[in-house]
Order: C-alpha cells, then structure tokens, then sequence
C-alpha cells in the first residue's frame, strides 16, 4: 500500500440525519487514473471535499502522500490540483490574470508557466477574455488550468466533462490521458457519465448511497463486464473436460444453476453447440448475454443495497 | 501566507472594483469641499467656507472610519466567497487560520491605504478650496483618526468574521449593523433600568462617539482617549477569538 498517493480510511460524513458517506475506504495508487463513479448524491463531491480539506469527515481519516495529521495534510495538498463544483475564478479578471493570481499564491516563480498552462489547455484564444464572458466549457478548461498550475502530483477533478461539448469532451480525455502518460500525474475524477469514465480510468470506485461498494481495476472490470455465453447441458462436467482439451484458451465458469458461462467467447455460439453436439451432448439452451457497464453498476447497487 | 497575501495584492491592483471604490471615496472626499468652496462663491458672506469648517465637519463623524471598514471588507471579499475562489485557497493547501489572518492582514494595509489616500485629498481639496482657518486644522484630523483606528480595527475584524460566517452578504451587513449600531442602544436603553448595562454601553464605540459635541471631541478628553483604545483592544480581541472558534473549522 505505500504506492498510495491517497487514501481514506473509513470516512464518514453525516449532515443532521443525512448520511453522506459511510465508512468509504479508497487507495489511489500513483500514477493511475481513479474514476468515482456513482449516481448524483452517492457522495462522490462530499468524499472529494473531505481530501482536499474542504469538509472534515465525521469520523474515519484522509491521507494524502501518507501524511494523516492537519499540518502535515495542508503541506501534502500543495502537491494537489484541485477542480471541485464550480470552477473558482474571479469574474471580472481575465484567464491570464487569474492564472497569474494563482502562480502567485502557488509560489511559483516562473512566470512563463501560465503561459505554458493556458496553451496546454486550449485557452490562448481566450487569455485576455474575462472569466465572466468564458462559456461553461471554456470554464471547465480554465478550472483545469488552475488545478494543473504548478505541475502538481495528483489532480482531483470532480465532474470535469460536465458543460463540454463533445469535441471538448475528446480533447479534455485526451489531455487527462496525456498528463497521466507523460508527467505521471495521479488523477481522481469522479463522474456520473460511465462511460466516460470506461474511457479514461483505469481503477473505479463504485459509490451508491454514501458507500463505497466495489473498488475494482480496469482488467477485472473489463472481465467482469466483458460479453458472456450461457450454455445449459445435459452434462456439464463432460463439457468443461471437452472445452479443456479442445478450448483451453477459453475462460469460463460454472454457475451455481449448473451453466457453463463463458467470459468473452472467441467462438461463435454454434461452434460450442456443435462441440457438445459431437461429443454427445445435448444443449438446452444458450443464451448471448452483452453487460455494460451501467448493467454492472447497476447490478452492483442492487447487490449491496438488497 | 505570504504568497497569499501576494496574490490578494496582485487581485487588487488588477481589480476595476478597487478603482470604482477608491475613485467614490475620493470623490467624495472632494465633492465636500468643492460644494463649500461654490456655496461660498456664491454668498461672499458666508462664513462656512473656510477650512475649520470643512475639518470640524469630518471630525464631528469619527463613527465614519468604523463604518467604513465593514463596506471596503464586503467589497474586497463578498464576491470571492460567492465565487468558490477561498476554496481554492484552502484546496491549495493554505489553512484556515493562516487564511484569515492573510485576510486581516490585506483589508487592514487596503483599508489603510483607502483611507489615507482619502484624507490626503480631502486635506488637499479644503487648503487648495477653501479661505484657511488655524481654529481646525488637519493634525486634529490625523490625532482623532489615530484614536479611532483600534475601533476601526475591531470593526474590519467582525466584518471580515460576518463575510467569511453569513453566505448572503446582506445577512452579514444588518448583522454587522445589529451589532454596532443596535446593540449599544439596547445596552444603553436597558442601562436606564440596571446600571450593569448603562456601564457597558458607554464603552460601546458608536455611543462615545456619538455623545461628544459639536465642539468639545472625546478624543480630546483622557477618559475619551481610554475608551477609544480599550473599547478597541477588547472588540479586537473578542471578535478575533470569535472568528478563530467559528471559522477554523468552517466548512466550505
């Protein structure tokens, strides 16, 4: 665990009765891209708050960059670059001159980095417009620029795509992707749109209701949502020897039901009809079943809330 | 800190709201001395248009720098709470404490400068203005400003709590009003009945302050000096604790 850049530890955060998170516990690792997914209200803004010291959690503890006490955390999250809710800015200076504002206050003495930023992010069209004359996308990448001011270690971005267009959608994705590859830049985003999220991420957190109720890998999750056969037999122990010989690059599993379930076939269906058929063996039924990831998260929300 | 307080410069030197309000002060600081300068003018034997009448005018109103404290703070930091900039403060890693006195720090050295730069033209407006008269003259100015600053001070601070605790600006300003202006005559309208109350109303600054003369000023007194300074050290500090236990964990 000591690749953790953040982590919380049973986090929780009530409001009066309101439960906003419950005993969340995340570890992002460097270098990777942690997408929070869940439905509005599920506490993805609350969780992000807590990190970067906006709110105190209830009860649990926040570490950033394995410092965990109140001193050491606000030193650990000048390493941070963060876009939370609305896009902080002043509305009457212009993007050069907020940008320069938070050189400033960031210490950075280098005056060209703004300049640098404010092309990094699209903006140099627009450097001299006030914040107030921006459109929401061009809002989005102005709040960009401020978090990656200062080139920080980690960037939380809290429904980052939300008011861009779909180019800026692609080029915002492009960006993240860019930052993560190149600078090694840690990123947690957090979003309702999943399958953003699919493109970009590369672990998840799944919160519902102030619950964190899978935390899973791009590899797992892409298994686990990967399109799958369902094929019923009459023997079923006589198949799974067959598809061993036969088919050993084939991963599957047998359900509780006694199905054969097999996990992104490489065959076509009658292929494995006419295997069993050959050997044999009478085939039921099958059925071809396409998960995405909505059904996963779906699926995943009924589980845990049931 | 001291990068934030940097950046909080930078903001208001670029900021066309710093001008606006620097340019209504000042104008207004002339506007007075001009208007006397023209009544003048025009009925040769008046005898107001001089510069003890135009200084008398101003030290009749010491209760002016308290009141304006609160209007420079709201001016300075009522839209950079609404627009989510102090989150970005505290997301940089600044503290809350550090945060608040960084604020402190910035609207005193403006509220300062505001001021003076205020005085100055009012000063300059009434010699270049006005037929000079020694009876009032602007070091009198200067020594009731002086005594009036802790008040001033502890003022700028209870403003800088209600920007940072009310969300909607106009809550904290009748707070700020409730405060110093209702507040002392509770204290003292009660203070008819229990002595109790009529001893700490007159150490409430818009009461002093209002109960000198048009000619005799509290602050020439030793008792009216005495109050400006502990009436001041004690609102500073009562407000300053208060601002510390409400805002140090104040979420955003």
């Amino acid at each position: 665990m000591n690749d953790c850049v953040i982590q919380t530890h049973s986090v929780s955060k009530t409001y009066g009765k309101l439960r906003a998170l419950d005993g969340v516990s995340i570890n992002v690792r460097r270098g990777e891209i942690y997408g929070l997914i869940g439905d509005n209200g599920a506490g993805k803004s609350t969780l992000l708050k807590a990190i970067v010291g906006h709110i105190w959690p209830s009860d649990g503890e926040v570490c950033v960059l394995g410092s965990q006490n109140e001193r050491q955390l606000n030193s650990s999250r000048r390493q941070i670059g963060a876009m939370i809710e609305k896009v902080g800015c002043f509305p009457n200076l212009s993007v050069e001159k907020n940008l320069e504002y938070c050189r400033i206050l960031k210490g950075i003495p280098d005056k060209k980095k703004v300049g640098e930023i404010i092309e990094l992010v699209g903006l140099s069209q627009k450097a001299k417009a006030r914040c107030s004359q921006l459109s929401m996308g061009m809002k989005q990448r102005l709040g960009l620029a401020i978090a990656l001011i200062g080139e920080p270690q980690i960037l939380i971005l809290d429904e980052p795509i939300n008011g861009l267009d779909p180019s800026g959608i692609h080029e915002f994705r492009r960006l993240l992707k860019e930052l993560n590859a190149r600078k090694n830049i840690t990123i947690l985003l957090s979003s309702h749109i999943l399958s953003e999220l699919q493109q970009t991420a590369t672990t998840f957190g799944f919160l519902s209701k102030g619950k964190l109720i899978e935390e899973i890998g791009i590899s797992q999750l892409h298994e686990n949502c990967a399109d799958y056969l369902e094929i019923s037999l009459s023997d079923v122990e006589k198949f799974v020897a067959i598809l061993d010989k036969f088919c050993p690059d084939e991963n599957y599993i047998v359900t509780p039901e006694k199905r054969v379930r097999l996990i992104a076939p490489k065959r076509q269906a009658e292929d494995y009809s006419r295997l069993a058929a050959t050997n044999g063996i009478l085939v039921t039924g099958l059925e071809h079943h396409n998960r995405s990831l909505e059904d996963y998260y779906m699926n995943l929300k009924e589980a845990a809330h049931v | 800190m001291f990068n934030y307080i940097k950046s909080e410069f930078y903001r208001i030197i670029h900021s066309r709201s710093t001008y606006i309000t620097l340019g209504v002060f000042l104008g207004l600081a002339l506007l007075i001395n001009i208007g006397l300068a023209i009544i003048a003018a025009c009925n040769p034997g008046w005898g107001y248009g001089n510069t003890a009448f135009s200084f008398q005018f101003l030290l009749q109103l010491p209760a002016i720098y308290v009141c304006a404290a609160p209007i420079l703070v709201y001016i300075l930091y009522d839209d950079v709470r609404k627009n989510g900039n102090f989150k970005n403060v505290i997301a940089f890693g600044v503290s809350r404490e550090k945060l608040l006195l960084g604020q402190f720090i910035v609207s005193l050295i403006y509220c300062l400068a505001v001021m003076l730069l205020t005085l100055g033209v009012y000063f300059a407006g009434a010699y270049a203005l006005l037929r000079y008269d020694p009876l009032y003259t602007s070091a009198d100015i200067m020594r009731q400003m002086l005594c009036v600053l802790p008040s001033a001070v502890a003022s700028l601070v209870f403003a800088l709590l209600c920007v940072n605790v009310f969300e909607r600006g106009v809550v904290g300003i009748l707070v700020w009003m409730a405060v110093y202006y209702l507040l002392p005559y509770v204290c003292q309208w009660i203070g008819y009945e229990v002595d109790f109350f009529a001893r700490i109303a007159e150490w409430m600054p818009m009461n002093f302050m209002d109960m000198q003369g048009a000619t005799d000023f509290f602050w020439q007194t030793n008792d009216g000096v005495i109050k400006c300074l502990v009436s001041g050290a004690a609102g500073f500090v009562i407000f300053g604790i208060l601002s510390w236990l409400l805002l140090r964990r104040k979420e955003l």
